[in-house]
């Protein structure tokens, strides 16, 4: 990589604009929360997106490709990637021989994508619908969709999870013509019962270009995921060793019971079509539905175990036993909130602890920090918000501090009511001299109840009293888009910040800290863009 | 007319306090709340339905509102509902609290208008908002008041001066202006479990006092009542740049001159006493309330009567306006709001000369 471009003068607005970027980026959700409506939440991500684009477009991906941003800015910076021309809009810290001509650009936008990617397929999904929506389809972003969606490795699950909404994709990024063509061909060859392509040269070289180039399986098994997904099926035999999940589907469609490997939505689905075979005896009446049900939450074994845990509740109301191994679940909201909602077991206990572990922030800057956590009712939640939504992200951000950190002192507010200022001087009184704190972190939606500006009054006295300069976070779970969310701030000289996720932590840290060497942090990105190890289809690199 | 003594109408009810004994005040800017809380037996938590969800209202003409209750429960309607509809309506509020039995309806001929030229009556909705609390006393002085609708306008204009919202005749125009904020309000204060009513002071004075029929019902009103109701207050106060008193930095000043421990103990030693402090100021003011007694006038309009069931009473002294909804001496609801122009202080004079009218001795040779 050449040296960055990044000139002094633009270095300054470079800094905030990163700033507010990373603040942005680990807060933007596109749902309602207590205080902002969803479209305000949009229009905040699009015009700081906007914003950071018309600066450098480099600037957008820098950002959507850190750990911690969150789906909805992701998936709005690539979309107002594949919006532009991929050589519009300026490169103005990357030299853009580096950018274009070697493929950084390449590697950034798909490291973005994959950090969508892992916040779950519906992510990316949606984003593709968008494409559509948008009307986006140029060459670049047609083979970025082609390569992400034939290289699933779970391509058959997905198909038969997402079946329309893949179709309507791939329709858009073919064109309804070549859609219409492709379809062609795989019946023909279908019907052939054909092992190899028997076709014309011209068809041949259609299915290379438009599949075989981007997926990893032989042509037979590309023909027949394509007919399931545009519903052109009907003749298809997908036997039991080939296609161990569609073969269950075909069952499903004329009989229910039994099924282990279609997802219980899918099943729900086909059999509450009055034109299923089974609907009227088992879909029919209240007591039907209920016990069909039941039967379904209890045979099905392909659903996860997040969505498991999630279905704690409904899955005892329904009177279905069912063992989830609660320690392979990596969702701590639906940990959490089944802990607070349905009671603690140690189990629950037990996998909260060892994914906290798991997701502790490695090189975390600080090594002694004291934690103060507000337990107040407020934290349940707003009618607006998933309920306990803002108590389970402190309590596993509390989590997640401590085991980054060396040594962490956690206190908790001891009433029903907002009282931080007291937590903070309980918080000092169980400082180790030998190990004082180097960071202190209050996790709290801000409005304190004692008296607004309390904890701050006595922060303020403690620090000039003992002329200690301990930065002091404050982290809000009431994630928003708007610049600090518009999260109440507990005083001056304490940092907000508001995340929903604790891996948002170390880009929140990171932007604040990055003011003292902005060029250097920005160095260290595109460095690690450039060692990104991704592609565009896991078989051939292609380059537009 | 009978009488109704202010430690009469709160009986059973206690402030909510910290495990030191200290009374809860939570506040915002110059203003502060106290929680009030009950023996578990004191609410009645079966027998009253939602009032928000359990009510349909229609109207037939301007100023008045019909409520029909769909539930197998009684209502007790809080003080000063509005509806704001989406019909094409005219909006109306009500200038009091009110009694309706179970699948009973019931009309209030002294509702108001409170959507200035807008024609239309409205049907079967439950689209309610609550009438804000600077609004209150001069809609229970409208009490009783049939004739025309227009017994919330000045109200509302006064509301539209207060809050720069320049309302005029239009409650709407208030909340339109308002309502992100006041959605944000709700976030300031926290609803304590077992919670049947609030005391709210601006600048140390009591302006408003609300007890509730039962826990359940303070948590199915707590938001829109701190949303709609008390939420005008902290956008007065914001618009006069009120704040707080930094209570605890002035303590702590004073507490620094003579101290010998650490600076966390003398920070400890300094949140007891300024916790301490604005209990008292507290205690002190509610302390003033005790001594007064209500005139109570029954107030039968549009309240459907019946011996066996709670009568409506408006409450009047000096300085305070207000109603009650009891039964048997049980008081459901008590709503009291601190007139305007009153100065707590004029009521301090004459409670100081009474205490010292009653230790003086018998005239006597």
């Amino acid at each position: 990589m050449e040296n960055l471009v990044l000139t002094q003068k633009m270095l300054v607005s470079v800094k905030q604009s990163l700033i507010d970027g990373l603040t942005i980026a680990s807060g933007a959700k596109s749902s309602a929360t207590y205080y902002h409506g969803k479209d305000e939440q949009m229009k905040a991500i699009q015009t700081q997106i906007r914003g950071l684009y018309k600066l450098s477009k480099e600037l957008p991906l820098i950002i959507a490709s850190q750990k911690g941003a969150t789906g909805r800015f992701v998936s709005e910076v690539l979309l107002n990637e594949f919006k532009q021309t991929q050589r519009g809009g300026a490169c103005n810290i990357v030299n853009p021989i580096d950018w274009y001509d070697n493929g950084l650009g390449d590697k950034a936008v798909l490291t973005a994508l994959n950090n969508l990617g892992e916040n779950g397929l519906p992510y990316v999904l949606r984003l593709f619908v968008d494409l559509k929506n948008e009307k986006v389809n140029n060459e670049r972003t047609r083979k970025i969709v082609l390569g992400y969606i034939w290289g699933q490795d779970n391509l058959e699950f997905y198909a038969m999870k997402y079946r329309n909404k893949i179709a309507d994709i791939l329709k858009h990024v073919y064109g309804v013509k070549k859609t219409s063509i492709l379809l062609t061909i795989a019946q023909k060859q279908i019907n052939i019962h054909g092992a190899n392509i028997v076709g014309t040269q011209k068809e041949i070289n259609i299915v290379n270009d438009m599949v075989l180039k981007y997926f990893n399986g032989d042509s037979i098994r590309a023909f027949k995921l394509l007919l399931f997904l545009f519903k052109r099926d009907a003749n298809v035999i997908y036997n039991e060793t080939e296609f161990p999940l569609l073969s269950q589907y075909k069952i499903a469609q004329t009989d229910i019971t039994g099924v282990q490997n279609v997802p219980e939505e899918v099943l729900l689905g086909l059999i509450s079509s009055v034109r299923h075979p089974q609907y009227h005896t088992m879909w029919a009446t209240e007591l039907q539905r209920e016990a069909t049900k039941a039967m379904i939450r209890k045979n099905v074994k392909v659903t996860s175990v997040n969505q498991q845990v999630r279905q704690t509740k409904s899955t005892a109301k329904l009177g279905v036993t069912k063992t989830v191994q609660v320690e392979k679940a990596t969702d701590y909201l639906a940990l959490y909130k089944t802990g607070y909602e349905n009671g603690w077991t140690a189990e629950l206990r037990s996998a909260i602890e060892k994914l906290a572990e798991k997701k502790r922030i490695d090189g975390f800057f600080y090594q002694n920090i004291g934690v103060i956590v507000d337990d107040s009712i407020s934290m349940t939640g707003h009618k607006a918000e998933s309920k306990n939504t803002p108590r389970a992200i402190a309590d596993f951000t509390a989590k997640v501090l401590s085991k980054s950190a060396q040594n962490a002192v956690v206190v908790k507010t001891s009433d029903v009511f907002t009282d931080l200022a007291t937590s903070f001087i309980e918080l000092l009184k169980k400082e180790d001299e030998g190990k004082p704190y180097d960071a202190i972190f209050i996790l709290t939606d801000g409005y304190e109840n004692a008296y607004d500006g309390l904890t701050n009054e006595v922060i303020q006295i403690w620090k000039a009293e003992t002329g200690r300069v301990i930065p002091t976070f404050q982290i809000s779970p009431i994630t928003s888009a708007e610049m600090g969310a518009n999260v109440r701030n507990l005083g001056a000289g304490i940092v907000t910040m508001a995340i929903n996720n604790p891996a948002a932590l170390q880009p929140q840290i990171t932007a604040r800290l990055l003011e003292v060497d902005t060029k250097m942090w920005l160095e260290n990105q595109v460095l690690a863009l450039e060692a990104a190890p991704v592609k565009r289809i896991k078989k051939i690199s292609v380059n537009v | 007319m009978n009488t109704r003594d202010f430690t009469e109408l709160l009986k059973g009810c206690r402030p909510v306090k910290d495990s030191d004994g200290n009374i809860i005040v939570q506040s915002i800017m110059n203003m502060q709340i106290v929680c009030l809380t009950t023996d578990a037996e004191y609410s009645l938590d079966n027998r009253f339905a939602n009032p928000l969800t359990s009510l349909t209202s229609s109207n037939s003409s301007y100023g008045q509102i019909s409520f029909t209750n769909k539930e197998n429960k009684e209502v007790i309607l809080p003080a000063q509902m509005a509806i704001m509809t989406k019909q094409q309506a005219q909006n109306h509020g009500m200038v009091k609290a009110g009694y309706i039995p179970s699948k009973a309806s019931t009309t209030y001929h002294d509702a108001g208008c409170v959507q200035g030229s807008q024609g239309g009556h409205f049907r079967g909705t439950s689209e309610y908002r609550m009438i804000p609390v600077t609004m209150r006393e001069m809609l229970w002085d409208a009490v009783g008041k049939t004739s025309g609708h227009g017994n919330i306008y000045p109200a509302i204009d006064k509301l539209g001066r207060d809050t720069q919202s320049d309302a005029g005749s239009y409650l709407d125009k208030y909340f339109n202006k308002y309502d992100k904020k006041l959605e944000q309000f709700i976030a300031h204060f926290e609803r304590p479990r077992n919670l049947i009513g609030i005391i709210i002071l601006i600048d140390g004075e009591i302006v408003a006092v609300d007890k509730f029929p039962s826990f359940t019902y303070a948590e199915q009103v707590w938001d829109i009542m701190i949303r709609d109701c008390y939420g005008a207050l902290a956008i007065i106060s914001e618009l006069k740049h009120k704040s707080n008193m930094n209570e605890f930095t002035q303590t702590y000043e004073d507490l620094k001159k003579s101290h010998r421990e650490s600076i966390v103990d003398l920070l400890e030693k300094t949140m007891k006493r300024t916790k301490e402090k604005v209990t008292a100021d507290v205690h002190e003011k509610i302390q003033e309330l005790l001594e007064l007694t209500f005139d109570a006038t029954l107030d039968t309009e549009g309240q459907i009567t019946g011996s066996r069931m709670p009568k409506s009473y408006v409450l009047k002294t000096d300085g305070y306006i207000g109603q009650v909804i009891t039964e048997n001496e049980f008081n459901h609801l008590v709503s009291v709001v601190k007139r305007d122009r009153f100065d707590p202080n004029a009521l301090r004079d004459l409670n100081e000369l009474r205490k010292k009218a009653r230790r003086q001795d018998k005239f006597s040779l």
